[in-house]
């Protein structure tokens, strides 16, 4: 059991990311947090990452197991904050041990840490190496060059959003386009239509694109598959699939603030005071 | 830990085993006296059958972020507040002076 300063309550939750590749990317202090734990929660991408999880604290309990078939995610999502939370509230150290990075595109963490904050027991997130980093890294895209726009794909669909075509677009969990139920693990090729139909506003439909899957095991290669846009409708997509588009037009530069700038710059260099 | 388990990690931690051809893996694998069908799931990078013969489960859900609009706690502090009901639109010369 746990006090840290400055809260009332013993108990407290720490979410921990283990990173993407099993034993490639867990930090020392998450390692060193799923140990000293009383208890873990884990959910990874795949059960061997879970074994290895499990196999680091006498006390791990999978979250799989709150995922139902035709059952809403976001019932899942809350089942899952309500156990953790349970323990929190019987004094333990609880660790919350997510792939990735736990604070990235992930509802879990984020609520498990507000909820036991509100409730005055001590709570934080130690980041971890998310899909993001490793597709930054194997795709070899520096996300500062063109500007980076990312957004959970169906959300992307369900809202208006002001696409820049001059900078790369990523569209994550693409393999569930479209799905308002939340209770689907994919959606098929009339879903994929609506969501090309939106893109095609953007984009032109020969406009190549590439659906990438990071590395989970050591055994595998990261899958980087380059194909037309128009061809998303019938590729083999997954829960772990990302869709990233590459910038299909040029930077516009903007003259008026350029030549705004220019006028300030030499107006400091006309008032400079000598030395 | 488990001999298997112990070796992904290691594949997966250390530099000089990161990238390791197929024809070296014996070299790893062999001292392990690890069962010959884990040996060949290795070799043949199949995960499926890996996970099968761990036992475990291979096709696991790794979605765990909602599509819809976030709740009201989930959103930026800095979003401006929203106007009261009765506060007028701003006329098109606010507008423009604002630009």
């Amino acid at each position: 059991m746990q006090q840290a300063a400055g809260v009332d309550k013993v108990g407290s939750v720490v979410c921990v990311g283990t990173g993407m590749t099993l034993g490639s990317h867990i930090s020392p202090l998450s390692r060193s947090y799923i140990e000293q734990a009383d208890v873990v929660f884990v959910l990874v991408a795949d059960g061997i990452t879970e074994q290895w999880v499990s196999q680091m604290n006498s006390d791990v309990r999978s979250l799989q197991s709150y995922y139902q078939p035709d059952l809403s995610r976001m019932l899942s999502y809350q089942q899952m904050v309500a156990a953790m939370l349970t323990e929190v509230r019987l004094g333990k150290k609880v660790v919350g041990a997510f792939y990735g990075h736990p604070g990235v595109f992930a509802w879990v963490p984020h609520q498990a840490i507000a909820k036991a904050k509100a409730e005055g027991f001590a709570a934080h997130m130690e980041p971890g190496i998310s899909a993001e980093d490793c597709l930054i890294a194997d795709l070899a895209i520096d996300p500062g060059t063109y500007g980076c726009q990312h957004f959970e794909t169906s959300q992307f669909m369900f809202y208006k959003r002001t696409i820049d075509p001059a900078a790369y677009l990523i569209l994550w969990q693409v393999g569930v386009a479209g799905d308002r139920s939340l209770a689907k693990l994919s959606t098929g090729e009339p879903y994929r239509q609506l969501l090309l139909e939106v893109l095609a506003e953007h984009y032109s439909l020969t406009h190549q694109v590439i659906l990438y899957e990071a590395v989970t095991l050591p055994i595998q290669q990261p899958r980087i598959t380059r194909l037309p846009l128009a061809e998303l409708v019938n590729a083999e997509l997954d829960g772990k699939t990302t869709l990233v588009i590459p910038p299909a037009t040029k930077m516009i530069p903007n003259q008026a603030i350029l030549d705004k700038l220019a006028a300030l710059q030499a107006y400091e260099q006309n008032n400079q005071q000598p030395e | 830990m488990n001999k298997v388990l112990q070796l992904l990690q290691r594949l997966g931690e250390d530099a000089s085993l990161r990238n390791i051809a197929t024809s070296q893996l014996p070299t790893v694998l062999n001292p392990l006296n690890l069962d010959s069908a884990v040996q060949q799931a290795i070799f043949e990078k199949d995960d499926a059958m890996l996970a099968r013969l761990l036992d475990t489960t291979n096709k696991i859900v790794c979605m765990i972020f909602p599509a819809e609009e976030p709740a009201p706690q989930d959103q930026p502090a800095d979003l401006p507040a929203k106007q009261p009901a009765d506060t007028p639109e701003p006329a098109e010369y606010d507008i423009k002076q604002v630009v």
